[in-house]
């Protein structure tokens, strides 16, 4: 088997064009994911798939390729000492900066299946129960409008809640359905679910306290990155909060941002 | 096992399931000893030096998962050891019920290595 290096390019310079979203060194992801969408939708091997992309590519073909090509597993907490700095010093913070407006703005700029505001929306109601007299506003977004629509329903299946959501969470509020768990509508409720391509203009709420964008910024080029991080601080009030994954940083992208050295993580702050 | 490792204990009765995840916690850098039932692991606890973490399973001959819980919650030496329930019960009333008899966390079968080690992080005790 294999994909014909030719056909491999091929993949990689329509996803970038499409997503902005580099796909170096994935070759085993990407014959992986494919083999099993061909058999999905019934096609007979990658080359059909590719011939379908060629012919048609609006398709919805198209879209599930580009879905199935940008989609990261992920966790609850993941990497853990970000949601706890996050828990112990930059809530806190915020519940004094923001008490006269008693306003709370938080984007999770790359949701995938949901894990993330559903770990912040959680992390919110278990401690910081004041915050329900407060306006909290909690918008995720991802590329993929089946990731967002798979977020949004809020149901998990054995695999998934194993991959480092306590126990504590589960019991408190997740509910049975079926064989899988499904988050429940007091936390559901708090996030409003979007598709956005971080590569294109978007328009996001002003003001915000928190930005989320974590475990996606390695996946796209230096200029790139610079532009999704420059439109995000353009919503990110003076003084807000930045949380990038554990093995990304702002190096050498020349940002109003400082640095906050946390122990075992760091997050930023904007300049005021 | 170097003296300094943490120690572990893995209660199941299925001596194939006590194999796997015994090493698996082994291969996480801990020392594992393992019982067969409930009261064999009240027993060892209270004859052995304290354990840091205890996994344990749910149905078992003699005592099961949740009569240890209780049992062990109520022993001077169990009051503060981490316990991770691993059990093939997936229904939110059964976890609800081993963290009121005293479980920090819960496991359901199967489960990988990645699963195990997010457990003990959360409870602090792997890297």
């Amino acid at each position: 088997m294999g994909i014909h290096p030719e056909a491999m390019r091929f993949l990689r310079e329509w996803v970038k064009r499409r997503s902005g979203i580099l796909l170096e060194g994935k070759e085993v992801m990407i014959e992986s994911r494919l083999t099993t969408l061909c058999s999905q939708v019934g096609l007979v091997g990658v080359e059909a798939l590719l011939e379908a992309l060629k012919t048609k590519p609006d398709s919805e073909l198209a879209t599930r390729v580009l879905e199935t090509l940008t989609t990261n597993e992920t966790f609850w907490f993941r990497d853990h000492y970000p949601f706890e700095v996050f828990r112990t010093a930059v809530v806190p913070e915020i519940l004094e900066e923001r008490k006269a407006v008693k306003r709370f703005k938080l984007w999770s700029a790359a949701c995938s299946m949901g894990q993330e505001p559903y770990s912040i929306a959680m992390l919110l109601k278990m401690h910081f129960p004041q915050l329900d007299k407060w306006q909290v506003t909690l918008l995720a977004t991802d590329l993929a409008k089946h990731v967002v629509d798979k977020a949004a329903l809020g149901k998990y299946d054995h695999l998934e809640v194993n991959r480092g959501l306590p126990a504590q969470y589960l019991a408190r509020f997740f509910q049975d359905a079926g064989d899988q768990w499904q988050i429940k509508p007091e936390i559901r409720n708090r996030i409003e679910f979007r598709t956005l391509n971080l590569t294109e203009a978007f328009v996001l709420p002003a003001d915000l306290d928190v930005v989320f964008i974590r475990n996606v910024l390695i996946y796209f080029d230096v200029p790139t990155k610079r532009a999704i991080l420059l439109r995000a601080l353009g919503s990110l009030r003076p003084g807000g909060y930045l949380f990038l994954g554990a093995a990304e940083s702002i190096y050498g992208l020349d940002l109003p941002l400082l640095t906050v050295n946390a122990g075992k993580t760091v997050y930023y702050r904007k300049a005021k | 096992v170097p003296s300094e490792s943490k120690r572990a204990l893995v209660i199941d009765d299925n001596p194939v399931d006590r194999l796997v995840l015994s090493g698996i916690v082994k291969g996480l850098g801990f020392g594992t000893e393992e019982s067969e039932d409930g009261q064999a692991g009240l027993d060892r606890i209270a004859r052995e030096p304290p354990f840091d973490v205890i996994l344990v399973d749910w149905n078992m001959p003699r005592l099961d998962g949740i009569g240890f819980l209780r049992g062990v919650r109520a022993s001077p030496k169990g009051s503060k050891v981490r316990i991770i329930m691993v059990t093939g019960e997936t229904e939110l009333s059964s976890l609800r019920k081993a963290l009121e008899a005293g479980a920090d966390e819960y496991l359901m079968k199967p489960y990988n290595r990645e699963a195990i080690q997010l457990k003990l992080r959360m409870l602090g005790l792997a890297v």
